[in-house]
């Protein structure tokens, strides 16, 4: 049983105003990410090509505003910004370095801990000036202090390390908290700092999003078998009579993640509710509340044309089914499998013997015609 | 000279409106999109006749992408019914007929793929192609190839190729390693030439050494990538590259549906694939921020939305492939595939607005 955890905010939840009392846009904070996290100096760079917009996704609930923005150097450089903030906080912040490598923009972490905490605490001073709840100070020292002082030499490999709700990890180039609900990983509410080899890239969505508490699943074996059972009756109502499903062999893929709870509140989904085959999700949800959502993908023991499975997905929290579909590959199919190939329309443009047969058809008629004019105007001429 | 243009682009207007049983947004665009795209009428007969989701999916987000080209644009989805050979292939020629006073073409295609089986020629696979509305009658790369080049350079400036195998890396001209068949021209890698045969899906990731996207085969070519921007030149890596006046993204190998869902362990918000084409091109015609953005940054855009913050395109299982098992013919249900987005050309274009 998932139940409600309670998380450390150490700010109020509020994206728009700072805590001196100014009204910061998206676009300031954008810029103050790149000097005062980054260690951009911007005072290097023209800005260029400023534009912000303002979204409202989840049904209207949520403020996105993204902006972005080139930054110039007098060598005529550029590196792209953009960065989107939902209602404050910082879903995602990009900033990428065309053609070439970051390094020589920013100065990233060579690969200590202690670098790693330090561009941290940056972004922690940046977090409390603007305002954003984020991962509890005290618990992420903690957490730095569990990390073992040498990192893996991969940067594609990290250290994780949990420490009650929390979990850290740690690589030669970036840093990042999730937050963990019975041990499960929370992708939705966590804080991530990447820097790549041409772009370096922020969100932090940990205060944005608080979790529910229920799951009507007790794991993976019993959401396997309903789901399951809700796949032999799709195939029955879906499959034309003379098909025969075949199970035998079956085999599944499992999924479970926490997701908005009106994640699928927008307009294509809502477009697609009205044809009937849209993801079904309770209006009654809140925005941002993260829900438990099982997926499961259940392949046929043989595939009929391109469908090769079905897939399910259900809210975990009411046991309501978001989805029952087919699931498969768009055809590399022979449209003609059982047929003669050259009943087609499907010439070979590049079959030399058949343009040599239809050269040596065309002129050995054209020969047969002039022979016979010449035989006629011969004749006539006698 | 402005009237005569207004004529022509008129008349191109009304050749759209007319044989694909499209709304014309603007008569004087010399911009043109179009979204194509069909499913294999054959499954029907399996199943789709009762009730089919992904066509209803494929259709909406055609329409989807459509209604966001702005009226600088000449756009029309044409998904389902108006694709056909004949309507695609007229707009091709129309597009690139310089009299009709088009700069710049946009496409965006998604439904099933088809080639020759048997003994396909060209290796390894034959020509590729698309299906259409008619029976038996497909839109293939050999034909698309003479009509985006007939008056020079193509046209057809970004191409989003959602269909199965239509964006592959299947040759090398130079060979040197085992494996190279030199009558084809490629190598035969298994996984991506050739299929891995496991009673489970692999667990490693092929190696391809195949780095072009097409090739000349007699007097036509082959492969769609370089059908539609009518160039070799593309950077085989365009996600990273910031050259060239062509971008193309397709896959290499099987795609998924529109209406799947990414596997688990690959995706923080479980939308399904259809939410990454819908935030790609809301990005890239600056629907989101109020300006276009760059073909790179809207595909990591769309990889943050569609699979969770912790993802980029370049992260994402889009880019780093998975195996999917080839599922047509009985038999082949232990044949597996490793499959991937590729993005040629670009990465820094900006589609004009």
């Amino acid at each position: 049983m998932i139940c409600l955890f309670s998380f450390f905010f150490i700010f109020s939840v509020n994206g728009t105003s700072a805590v001196d009392g100014k009204v910061y846009s998206s676009m300031d904070k954008l810029q103050a990410v790149l000097s005062d996290v980054f260690g951009l100096d911007l005072s290097k760079y023209s800005i260029v090509d400023p534009s912000s917009a303002i979204n409202y996704e989840y049904g209207g609930s949520v403020k996105v505003e993204g902006c972005s923005f080139k930054l110039v150097d007098a060598k005529g450089g550029v590196i792209t910004v953009r960065g989107h903030f939902y209602n404050g906080y910082p879903h995602s912040v990009s900033v990428r370095l065309v053609d070439g490598s970051f390094y020589f923009v920013v100065e990233p972490p060579r690969g200590s801990v202690g670098e790693l905490q330090a561009v941290f605490e940056r972004y922690m001073a940046f977090a409390q000036k603007y305002d954003i709840a984020t991962v509890d100070m005290s618990v992420a020292l903690d957490l730095f202090s569990k990390v073992p002082s040498s990192l893996p030499a991969s940067a594609l490999s990290s250290v994780d390390v949990s420490l009650d709700n929390w979990m850290i990890h740690a690589s030669k180039k970036s840093i990042g908290f999730s937050y963990l609900v019975d041990g499960v990983e929370v992708p939705n509410k966590s804080l991530r700092i990447s820097y790549e080899t041409d772009r370096v890239t922020l969100y932090d969505c940990i205060g944005l999003y608080s979790v529910s508490e229920v799951n009507v699943f007790s794991g993976e074996k019993e959401f396997e078998s309903f789901a399951f059972n809700l796949a032999q009756k799709f195939c029955g109502s879906f499959f034309s009579e003379e098909v025969k499903v075949d199970w035998s062999g079956m085999r599944s893929e499992i999924g479970f993640n926490l997701v908005p709870g009106r994640i699928y509140d927008n307009p294509i989904n809502n477009e697609l509710l009205e044809q009937g085959t849209g993801v079904k999700f309770s209006k009654d949800r809140d925005a941002l509340t993260l829900y438990p959502m099982w997926t499961g993908v259940f392949y046929l023991g043989r595939a009929v044309g391109n469908v090769v499975g079905v897939q399910v997905g259900v809210w975990g929290d009411t046991g309501e089914v978001a989805y029952c579909y087919e699931y498969g590959h768009l055809g590399s199919s022979s449209p003609y499998p059982t047929e003669d190939v050259s009943a087609s329309d499907s010439v070979n443009p590049a079959d030399d013997s058949l343009l040599w047969l239809l050269f040596v058809v065309v002129l050995s008629i054209a020969v047969a015609s002039i022979a016979a004019v010449a035989v006629f105007v011969k004749r006539v001429r006698k | 000279m402005l009237a005569k243009k207004v004529v022509v682009c008129i008349l191109l207007s009304l050749f759209l409106a007319l044989f694909s049983g499209i709304t014309v947004n603007s008569a004087t665009a010399s911009k043109v999109a179009m979204q194509w795209g069909h499913l294999n009428y054959q499954l029907q007969t399996y199943n789709l006749t009762r009730f089919n989701n992904e066509l209803s999916w494929e259709n909406t987000i055609c329409s989807s992408v459509n209604s966001m080209f702005s009226s600088s644009w000449l756009h029309a989805n044409s998904y389902g019914s108006s694709t056909t050979p004949t309507n695609v292939y007229n707009v091709l020629d129309n597009v690139a007929n310089p009299s009709n006073g088009v700069t710049w073409s946009t496409t965006f295609w998604v439904g099933d793929f088809t080639h020759p089986w048997g003994n396909p020629v060209p290796l390894p696979f034959g020509y590729f192609g698309c299906f259409t509305n008619v029976t038996n009658s497909y839109v293939w790369d050999y034909e698309i190839y003479p009509r985006t080049t007939a008056y020079g350079a193509s046209k057809q400036y970004f191409t989003f190729m959602w269909t199965c195998a239509n964006g592959g890396l299947y040759w090398n001209p130079i060979g040197g390693l085992p494996g190279y068949n030199s009558t084809g021209g490629f190598y035969d890698v298994s996984g991506i030439i050739t299929p891995v045969v496991s009673s489970t899906k692999p667990t490693w990731v092929p190696t391809n050494l195949n780095n072009i996207y097409g090739r000349s085969s007699g007097s036509s070519i082959v492969g769609m990538p370089y059908a539609w921007a009518g160039t070799l030149g593309m950077s085989i890596n365009g996600y990273s590259s910031t050259s060239g006046s062509y971008t193309y993204i397709g896959w290499e190998n099987s795609s998924p549906f529109m209406i799947d869902t990414p596997p688990a362990g690959s995706t923080s918000t479980n939308l399904q694939y259809l939410y990454f084409v819908y935030y790609f091109y809301r990005s890239a015609l600056g629907i989101e921020t109020g300006t276009p953005q760059t073909i790179t940054d809207s595909l990591n855009r769309a990889a943050e939305l569609t699979f969770g913050s912790n993802y980029s395109f370049g992260t994402s299982i889009l880019n780093t492939g998975q195996w999917f098992n080839e599922p047509n013919f009985p038999g082949f249900e232990d044949k597996w595939f490793y499959c991937r987005l590729r993005v040629y050309g670009n990465g820094n274009m900006v589609l004009p607005t």
